[in-house]
């Protein structure tokens, strides 16, 4: 593809939420903000920096019940929006940054014991504070031409 | 009579031993590792030729253990149950609508290969619980089941959880038949 190049689908996506979220408050199909956290580069250039806007969705969001049940939020990933760009993302939302260790099997659904978010289990409810990091793949192929990448500013 | 009593039997060993037993599972689980499995590249990383690309993958499609990788067009959950005497008795069937997908007992797990997109996972005996889930062509994911406390019978539920918690326990599961 001359003249373009691309990130490949299936890359991880460093993202942190933008707000606490809690099974006590959110609703399946609610929208949830997050945003890219740390700049994304292609050809040592910077394509998508650190702060652009993400999406989510709330997939499954229970308070626990009598009896020890657990509490429950799944989230799945949705877009990040450049601009006027809209980068599509796979649905699963890992915990973590994606990058140096691979959480690609811990995916931001929390129910009463699981893995790395069992700390953000508060009584009944999950709860997961703001900035949590975590991350999401690229859902296909993202070119940006070669006159649309913006220049890495220098420190 | 005796079926009564063995119920009720069954329910009080469900109200003394689940909620510290699941406390044990939440503490084991704070101190367990991340999965060790290959990754794509970080998205940080500068890239110098014309397209940043996830590393592939180190153990090719072998299968890992109990769980094989999950086909490039469907996706797999594996459905486990930790092997617990509260509650060791009941078993409960995992379903999505009218559909069997499996049944767990105590210390059994099975595999369902499913389609990308959402579902509704049900369990349930004197209660009903549901997990929805949205999963990934190509990913593999985890749903723990637990017994927790009822009036006659024990409650069971289905919990979204991962691979390190599966794999800590794996030695001490057996496949559903």
């Amino acid at each position: 593809m001359p003249g373009q190049s691309f990130l490949a689908a299936g890359l991880a996506i460093p993202l942190a939420s933008n707000t606490e979220w809690s099974s006590a408050t959110l609703k399946p199909g609610d929208a949830v903000a997050m945003h890219v956290s740390e700049d994304v580069m292609l050809d040592e250039r910077v394509v998508i920096p650190s702060g652009t806007p993400a999406t989510g969705e709330v997939i499954d969001s229970q308070s626990g019940g009598a009896g020890g049940a657990p509490g429950k939020l799944s989230i799945s990933a949705r877009t990040i929006r450049l601009g006027d760009r809209v980068i599509a993302l796979r649905s699963r939302l890992s915990a973590g940054n994606g990058v140096g260790k691979d959480r690609s099997n811990t995916a931001l659904a929390v129910g009463f014991a699981v893995g790395v978010f069992a700390m953000f289990v508060h009584g009944s409810d999950v709860t997961i504070p703001s900035g949590t990091p975590m991350s999401a793949k690229l859902a296909q192929d993202t070119p940006f031409a070669s006159a649309d990448l913006p220049a890495t500013p220098q420190p | 009579m005796k079926r009564t009593l063995a119920a009720l039997a069954v329910a009080f060993a469900c109200s003394v031993a689940t909620s510290p037993t699941m406390a044990q599972d939440a503490a084991a689980a704070q101190t367990q590792p991340a999965p060790a499995t290959a990754q794509p590249a970080p998205a940080t990383t500068p890239t110098t030729t014309s397209a940043a690309t996830p590393a592939p993958a180190a153990t090719g499609t072998a299968p890992e253990g109990l769980v094989g990788p999950a086909p490039a067009d469907k996706a797999q959950v594996v459905f486990f149950r930790p092997s617990k005497f509260a509650g060791g008795a009941i078993g409960f069937k995992v379903r999505e609508g009218e559909q069997e997908l499996g049944k767990l007992r105590s210390g059994n797990y099975f595999i369902a290969q499913v389609t990308p997109g959402k579902h509704t996972y049900t369990v349930h005996s004197e209660a009903k619980d549901d997990l929805n889930m949205e999963v990934d062509a190509g990913e593999t994911y985890y749903v723990q089941g637990t017994i927790s406390m009822g009036f006659m019978v024990g409650h069971p539920h289905l919990a979204p959880s991962d691979k390190a918690t599966f794999d800590g326990m794996s030695s001490k599961l057996d496949k559903s038949n």
